[in-house]
């Protein structure tokens, strides 16, 4: 369930910084709602080269509140209106930290980058666009800071109503009425927080130093040390893990749930990793986790001459209030999170290779395994009960040009439907049937009338959105490069006959051609450990008292995963295995053996050697006899079956292994 | 025969006395940590604990407050910068010009404002306790306000700059303020300047708009190389007509105005042709000069990025060590080399 909470909020950061461009029109006062899915603000200055801003200026400062859909939605001079006295010549400040509170009221939290030219504010006080302030010293005073140390992020908790209340507080108190513990004394009141990161480190002798990399509560705890936000192969965090890495911008849920705190923290930090996972200063990381918007991607839709801005303030609308509305793909390749693959959610036209790349956190090794998939792949998503006449997931070739909605290729599914039989039989039996049309489409009340039983009086639980047949079991129904690279997407129909589109697509790599085993005599040899090494032919039969012999081989796949030995024979008849040896692992107990690479043996086209095997291995049942000696070579793909009703993950299955073997004899 | 062994001790004293001193300086206060930082200092953007050299401190956490050496070394922790204001907080460096290590001679600034309010964050700072308000620095370009001061360099003769810091540290930074003009006056009289760069944008400055990526004029309000002047023609360097500024984060150069072999560093990457880091020194239009990795490798740290935020380099010719050399050999030797 957490994780499921988990995606979901993700889809919604994702999805809502990822909408599709707005057409921009001049208002009287600034457009905040264009920031409703996503908002932030960049290092630098540049001009947009594409549409133009409510103002006609193509002029982006870095203080200006920027929608990721390329439209603005305030000016720096906007945000600072109660601030500017009477005729004066508003100065941009840049902006360094946001928190929308709220849209209806243009309600703002942020702080600037400057100090206030007419001396009300410092970079470091926390403003309000209702005019309110709180000092810098009131937020870090609980942590015995008692200067101003700058304010580079910030996030509000609680609930809408007491964080409106609250700021109403705010501007009532003015920004000299924050003496003692005033702030966390009304923070408490409120039942509301304050989380935020500030510009430098404050160390102290006696306690741990609070790093600018610190997320902070201003009811005076550490909401997440710079350590716990940056996944565990990153050396975040001082003094022991080595660099301080910032924390330059935040956004979070506003009831965040206490078990699950730092997952659900999108930030980014001051400079950039080049380890594992790699991230940029300006990319939007999840907490724990690797980056799940880069800077290019978060900026596309402005256009700017260079693909990197930083990123300098955040805010999004992540959390349980703000569900998705409109049908949207969640899952490919069985029940993997579109986030999980590299450009699996990005904005159209977006990046990305296409491979699963499973949790960064956690997956040995730094560079996590790569996946592709193959045969059926189940996609899944959301579609809403109402609203929707037709549906299908469209895709086209990775690098062809972006097609008008409804021309492109749609995935097609042939359902097999439970249906109720009454007497005599009075049972569910998969005699129904649910198509889409050639070009992939399907009847959306049809799907979800069969989905919950409403039409056939059975549930069918297994329906997905679409079950795509990438190795063209079925003529016609799979793509055209079974082992192609593909970008897929969602299309609907409305009730009034238009066409819709997902705002992201999602890129997905195929792979359906199996490892390969080079033939005999270079795919698999059994060598003699002493004696140069020399090979001992298939039926040929090694020296007496030869315990152990090296195992050679020679195989070959674009996205190889491990390999097996498999020895059998001797009596009475024993087996013993050796492996899976993956191809990340450093060697398989036998130090500098095994040479493997991404794509099987290394060098390519060579037989090399795998380990050695030990015949003594068998115990009792290594006698004077024969042997046979298994070579199974797997790849990487996730491969799923399909009959109709359900789809299955089978990717470990021997059917998809590629083997070979040799026998030999061998005598104690 | 004898007269050479009458003149040998005392021409190698001479020798001596001509390799120790230079043109027109007088050796006064030394530190051993800043002689580290004559050719290279810099500071980074975050914090880090060091594996190279143990800080002479013994501390092995290097604050982005302190300015460091390209051997790896401390050269002043962020206090000794601010030992004059005796500050016990760190208060980051955010632009650095080392002008004389023997006199302990820095001029910089700081990322925070001083708690106690005598100076800001923008305004130019020396080891000597002078305060120049950012708003001095900016008096020509007729901008109000502080903007912020993301890098320094003064450019002129020693003489000049070491007389012109002199005069500043007897000036309080509320006399600069009444007359904001005095700067630009001492700085001529001086025959010296001081190029810097800003953290914000004013589009309203007194003739042209200046961008945190312009390198400024302090003397003459000028914009000495516009942020496109800085990178080379492939970047979409300069605002509003190649389309970013990438921000000026560091500068330095010889103290002549010669700026073909200015190094500095920008705020953001880039990652096309002759792609950089907000951590490289690149050399002024004309690619990196120094690889972030490179700079910060002395350290050992855990990350091999640790972004550059003040930066300086003696570009200047070595001292000439040997000058004395054809005289004392004409005079004492009846030798013309």
């Amino acid at each position: 369930m957490y994780r499921l909470l988990n995606l979901g909020l993700l889809f919604v950061l994702v999805a809502g910084l990822l909408t599709l461009p707005g057409v921009a029109y001049a208002q009287t006062s600034y457009p905040l709602d264009n920031c409703r899915g996503g908002a932030f603000s960049t290092e630098e200055d540049f001009m947009m080269s594409k549409s133009e801003p409510y103002d006609g200026n193509p002029y982006i400062s870095d203080g200006d509140l920027l929608s990721p859909n390329g439209t603005l939605c305030a000016r720096n001079a906007d945000l600072l209106q109660k601030f500017n006295p009477a005729g004066a010549a508003a100065a941009d400040l840049g902006l360094d930290a946001v928190d929308i509170l709220d849209f209806t009221d243009r309600l703002v939290a942020f702080s600037t980058e400057l100090d206030d030219i007419f001396g009300k504010f410092t970079a470091g006080d926390l403003l309000f666009t209702n005019g309110g302030i709180i000092p810098n010293t009131a937020l870090v005073a609980p942590f015995g800071i008692t200067y101003d140390i700058g304010l580079d992020a910030v996030q509000f908790i609680g609930t809408p109503e007491k964080l409106m209340s609250f700021a109403g507080l705010v501007l009532q108190i003015g920004p000299d009425g924050w003496g003692q513990d005033r702030l966390q004394q009304e923070l408490k009141r409120y039942g509301i927080d304050i989380w935020f990161s500030i510009e430098g480190t404050h160390w102290t002798a006696v306690a741990a130093p609070i790093l600018d990399g610190d997320l902070l509560a201003a009811t005076g705890y550490v909401v997440a040390h710079n350590s716990n936000l940056l996944p565990n192969s990153v050396p975040a965090g001082l003094p022991q893990r080595g660099v301080d890495f910032g924390l330059d911008a935040v956004t979070s849920v506003r009831t965040p749930d206490p078990d699950s705190v730092i997952p659900n923290i999108y930030y980014s930090t001051e400079i950039l990793f080049r380890g594992e996972p790699a991230f940029n200063d300006g990319d939007i990381l999840k907490g724990g986790n690797g980056v799940v918007v880069t800077n290019e991607d978060l900026i596309r839709a402005w256009a700017p001459k260079a693909d990197f801005l930083g990123l300098d303030a955040l805010w999004a609308p992540v959390g349980p209030g703000t569900p998705p509305e409109d049908p949207h793909i969640q899952t490919m390749c069985g029940d993997r999170p579109v986030a999980d693959f590299d450009g699996g959610l990005i904005p159209i036209g977006g990046g990305g290779v296409g491979l699963y790349k499973a949790n960064l956190s956690t997956s040995p090794p730094g560079d996590p395994p790569r996946r592709p998939c193959g045969e059926y792949v189940p996609i899944d998503g959301f579609l809403p009960d109402s609203a929707v006449t037709r549906f299908r997931v469209s895709y086209r070739p990775n690098g062809a040009a972006v097609p008008a909605i409804g021309a492109a290729s749609g995935i097609r599914t042939n359902w097999q439907l439970y249906e109720w039989h009454g007497w005599p039989i009075n049972a569910c039996l998969p005699t129904g049937s649910l198509v889409t049309d050639a070009n992939g489409w399907m009847d959306a009340s049809d799907y979800l009338d069969a989905k919950d039983g409403t039409l056939t009086g059975c549930a069918n639980s297994g329906l997905r959105l679409a079950v795509w047949d990438t190795n063209n079991h079925q003529a016609g129904f799979g793509p055209a490069n079974k082992d192609g690279h593909y970008v897929l997407w969602l299309e609907w129909e409305d009730g009034g006959g238009t066409l819709h589109r997902e705002p992201v697509e999602h890129h997905l790599q195929l792979d359906n051609t199996l490892p390969t085993i080079a033939a005999y005599p270079d795919g698999l040899q059994v060598r003699l450990s002493g004696g140069g090494g020399a090979i001992v032919p298939a039926c040929g039969e090694a020296p007496a008292g030869s315990s152990t012999f090296q195992a050679w081989g020679q195989f070959a796949d674009l996205y190889y995963w491990n390999f097996s030995l498999i020895l059998r024979g001797g009596a009475p008849p024993a087996s013993f295995g050796y492996g899976p040896h993956n191809y990340w692992d450093l060697n398989d107990g036998t130090a500098g053996v095994k040479n493997t690479d991404t794509t099987g043996t290394t060098p390519d086209l060579t037989t090399v050697r795998l380990r050695d095997i030990h015949m003594t291995d068998l115990g009792a049942s290594f006698t004077d006899c024969c042997y046979v000696l298994d070579l199974w070579v797997r790849d990487a793909a996730i491969r799923h079956t399909f009959n109709g009703r359900v789809a299955n993950d089978n990717s470990g299955s021997s059917a998809y292994q590629a083997n070979a073997f040799v026998t030999f004899a061998a005598a104690p | 025969m004898r007269k050479l062994s009458i003149w040998l001790p005392l021409l190698l004293i001479l020798l001596s006395i001509a390799f120790l001193i230079d043109n027109n300086q007088v050796v006064g206060q030394t530190t051993g940590s800043l002689v580290a930082c004559k050719d290279i200092a810099y500071s980074t953007e975050e914090d880090f604990l060091t594996q190279g050299p143990v800080p002479v401190d013994g501390n092995p956490i290097i604050s982005d407050g302190d300015l460091l050496s390209g051997s790896g070394g401390v050269c002043m922790r962020n206090r000794e910068l601010l030992r004059v204001w005796d500050l016990q907080v760190d208060l980051g460096l955010d632009a650095v010009d080392v002008l004389d290590v023997e006199r302990v001679l820095v001029a910089f600034s700081t990322e925070l404002n001083d708690p106690s309010k005598r100076f800001s964050a923008g305004d130019l700072l020396t080891t000597w306790g002078a305060v120049i308000p950012n708003q001095v620095l900016l008096t020509l370009f007729q901008v109000q306000g502080d903007r912020g001061l993301d890098a320094v360099h003064f450019v002129g003769t020693r003489d000049g700059i070491l007389a012109f810091n002199q005069t500043a540290t007897a000036i309080s930074r509320d006399e600069w303020l009444r007359d904001p003009g005095k700067l630009s006056g001492e700085l001529r009289r001086n025959g010296i300047d001081i190029w810097f760069s800003i953290e914000g944008t004013v589009l309203r400055a007194a003739t042209v708009s200046i961008y945190d990526g312009d390198l400024l004029s302090a003397a003459h309000g000028s914009i000495v190389l516009s942020n496109a002047a800085l990178l080379p023609n492939a970047v979409p360097a300069g605002l509003p007509n190649r389309g970013v500024d990438f921000g000026l984060d560091g500068f330095t150069a010889s103290r002549s105005t010669e700026l073909r072999d200015g190094r500095f560093s920008t705020e953001i990457l880039y990652r096309g042709e002759l792609a950089f880091t907000d951590g490289d020194v690149l050399k002024v239009g004309d690619g990196i000069a120094i690889h972030d990795e490179d700079l910060y490798k002395p350290f050992e740290p855990k990350a091999d990025f640790l972004g550059t935020d003040a930066l300086y380099i003696r570009l200047d010719a070595q001292p000439q060590r040997d000058k004395f050399l054809p005289m004392i050999l004409k005079r004492f030797l009846g030798v013309t080399p």
